[in-house]
């Protein structure tokens, strides 16, 4: 049975259930008051002869100017702009909008507060674009398809000349490079049946069937949901030639392939900097997933960005089951908050360590202790620095540090700065330690009494009832029964919670100078499911 | 057939006729009124009866429905998603419903209620599984987007998820149901 067949029999039934006679119950049930009188139009014979007359007064006086107005109130071309944005333009003879449609929410977004009806086409597409880099939808390496719907060759020129020079203003004041693709429909009968079906642009329906036609294999009501950068990715997979489908456009050489774009950033980046950045190959292997998995998704954006002066990977990417965004730092490989992070983090308190932690925990400011660690450039100090850190302040405070375990590192944005969290327990009390990234300054260190033998129970469940990232890395690090202290000390960890399945996992993954483990911890009960060494021919590449 | 796949097309391709027509009623048009109903009904009733379970309240929730989208119409601003603004009614009413503690009988013990019954065995399946046997959220998503043809990105907008969120959960329950649906029918084989 096949997931339309499913939908269908659901549908089939839930029909089935809803009595005939329901509306003549809601319509008896509205008040009196509320019920509108319907209003008869009165029919006066006087009525129509002036009226009559009046038409014939118009019709004398104004055919010319009824030409005149029809002409340039009848839409002559339309125009799909496709990123993830998806917005019709309809214009008219002279190149004036005559309406401009969003196909989606993010669609709305970047119109939000425009109005461009009445104005030159270059002149909107140039607001349309502004707004997209402004709102985040267009970035370094972006992928944008335009669409024009006209059937005179030499009009479609033109209309695409105007949109080039309007889509380079706004990219240029933004210093910005996109690749823009350009597709021209003169017969689209069957493109404008599944737009409509699936309420996306002609333009992006044109270029989901013709992938289709070029590779049957291919769902096109799966392709119709994705943004067109995993659209091209899907094409570039599957061997379909793009040229096939589209015309890059060459007048500006910046404008190119997709590939080409994200290299030049790179390269840009490493002689800012002046270090090499990890490549994208060796970005993605920071996500945790393995190659396999890798190799079988549909990446919807693969940028590189800057934040706070740190070069960035941002990726989005689509399995069967689920979306994926990371950003991560085209530095070390560490990951930063995505946008819906930040969002999340603004929006409501972080959630802190305290609060895996068992009743008593209590929470003192640390004096400011200097550090010699070395920053990889001038921003976040590492995990290793971090970790140092917290060693040392507990050293100094008289703790026996040769009893530490249990040791976890994570960085946390708090919504305005991003802190190392560095966990670990000295006998019975568990530390946390929050230090700035930036600097390594201790913002505050936590204490918590806890039992070895109670820890496994008296961490209080997620809102899933899935148990705490931080407590699955300690099941598979005790599992693996090594060193924590120097293991995390060296290397990342890196964990993710699977949750499209239908045994939930944590999959946690980290090396020790010999082997690379590979757990996967059941999400509720904390069970092993899985439990792979992989012997190591050489020091793993992360943080050392 | 054609009824039912005429009601489930409609509300992605044609938000803008929908958005009319809420205008309409707005201005007390009571055609129009019908015409909302008649699209849209089988979609609220689905989605209700994923949140209330059982059909008698889902038909409540259905009536409440449509005397909100009466006496609101007017104050509508189209936003391009009607539905949307209809689930979203629909949504609070039936959690309203379900907080009071409003629910009456198990669909087993209601089926006695001649409008209410499914003649047919599988479909009678089909409903109990879905009733029993995913949380309230995938059963949600799934009739959402079984019944009323919406997609994941304007179902997350009705219940407030993030988009994977929606896909992983749509993905998990039709798994489950198909899981459970086998099973029951290897149980019934003789």
């Amino acid at each position: 049975m096949t997931n339309r067949d499913l939908d269908a029999r659901i549908s089939r039934a839930m029909n089935k259930l809803v009595p005939s006679d329901t509306f003549d119950t809601i319509v008896a049930a509205i008040p009196d008051d509320q019920q509108a009188v319907t209003v008869i139009k009165t029919k006066k014979t006087y009525k129509y002869l002036l009226a009559a007359a009046a038409t014939v007064v118009l019709l004398l006086g104004g055919v010319l100017g009824s030409l005149a107005y029809r002409k340039q109130h009848t839409v002559d071309t339309r125009i799909d702009i496709d990123v993830n944005p998806s917005i019709e333009i309809s214009i008219n003879a002279a190149d004036i909008v005559l309406s401009v449609e969003a196909y989606n929410t993010d669609g709305e977004r970047v119109l939000d507060e425009l109005a461009l009806e009445n104005t030159p086409l270059k002149q909107a597409v140039t607001a349309i674009f502004d707004s997209m880099v402004e709102k985040g939808f267009v970035g370094n390496a972006s992928a944008i398809l335009i669409t024009v719907q006209n059937d005179g060759e030499a009009r479609r020129t033109d209309i695409k000349r105007q949109i080039n020079t309007g889509i380079n203003a706004a990219l240029a004041e933004h210093d910005v490079n996109a690749s823009v693709s350009h597709q021209t429909l003169s017969a689209y009968d069957e493109a404008k049946l599944f737009a409509g079906e699936h309420h996306i642009s002609v333009g992006k329906a044109a270029f989901v069937l013709g992938m289709v036609q070029r590779d049957p294999s291919l769902d096109a009501d799966k392709l119709a949901d994705y943004h067109f950068a995993a659209l091209a990715s899907v094409a570039k997979q599957r061997g379909i030639d793009l040229h096939e489908l589209v015309d890059y456009n060459t007048e500006n050489a910046a404008w190119g392939d997709l590939d080409e774009l994200l290299q030049q950033q790179i390269e840009k980046a490493e002689q800012k900097l002046g270090i090499k950045l990890l490549t994208p190959n060796e970005a993605k292997t920071y996500t945790g997933f393995d190659e396999t998995f890798m190799n079988a998704v549909v990446f919807v954006k693969f940028e590189l960005a800057w934040e706070e002066d740190v070069p960035v990977y941002q990726m989005q990417f689509i399995s069967d089951e689920a979306v994926y965004n990371y950003v991560i730092s085209a530095i070390d490989g560490s990951w930063l908050p995505t946008e819906e992070e930040k969002h999340n983090a603004t929006a409501q308190p972080p959630q802190t360590i305290h609060s895996t932690m068992p009743n008593g925990s209590t929470t003192f400011v640390a004096g400011q202790i200097s550090t010699t660690t070395t920053a990889w450039i001038d921003h976040f100090i590492g995990e290793k620095a971090a970790v140092d850190i917290a060693i040392q302040e507990r050293k100094q405070v008289g703790c026996d540090i040769g009893k530490a375990e249990n040791l976890t590192v994570k960085l946390h944005y708090n919504g305005e700065k991003s802190e190392y969290l560095v966990t670990f327990t000295i006998e019975d009390t568990c530390y946390t330690h929050s230090i700035l990234a930036t600097d390594g300054t201790i913002l505050h260190v936590e204490k918590a009494f806890v039992s070895t033998t109670t820890t496994t129970t008296t961490i209080p469940p997620t809102q899933n009832n899935y148990i705490l990232r931080t407590r699955a890395i300690n099941l598979a690090l005790t599992d693996a029964g090594t060193d924590v202290i120097e293991r995390v000390v060296q290397h990342t960890i890196y964990s993710h919670l699977h949750d499209e399945v239908d045994e939930p996992y944590w999959r946690v993954e980290f090396c020790t100078d010999t082997t690379r483990w590979d757990y996967r911890v059941h999400a509720e009960s904390g069970a092993i499911l899985h439990r792979q060494q992989t012997p190591l021919t050489e020091p793993p590449s992360g943080l050392n | 057939m054609l009824l039912f796949s005429l009601n489930t097309d409609a509300p992605c391709a044609e938000a803008p006729v929908v958005d009319a027509l809420i205008r309409r009623i707005g201005n007390g048009d009571m055609d129009a009124f019908r015409s909302l109903y008649d699209r849209v009904h089988g979609n609220v009733f689905g989605f209700a009866l994923s949140i209330v379970k059982n059909p008698h309240d889902a038909e409540d929730v259905l009536q409440e429905t449509f005397l909100k989208i009466y006496a609101n119409a007017a104050a509508y601003r189209p936003q391009g998603k009607p539905l949307a603004w209809v689930f979203r009614i629909a949504r609070n009413i039936a959690l309203d419903k379900q907080r009071r503690g409003d629910r009456v009988l198990p669909l087993d013990e209601r089926r006695t209620a001649a409008q209410y019954t499914v003649e047919d065995a599988d479909d009678r399946l089909l409903i109990k599984t879905l009733l029993t046997k995913l949380t309230d959220e995938e059963r949600q998503i799934l009739i959402l987007h079984a019944v009323s043809g919406i997609k994941h990105r304007e179902i997350a907008a009705v219940l407030g998820l993030p988009v994977g969120t929606v896909l992983s959960k749509y993905h998990r329950a039709v798994k489950r149901l198909k899981i459970a649906i086998e099973e029951e029918m290897d149980h019934d084989k003789p």
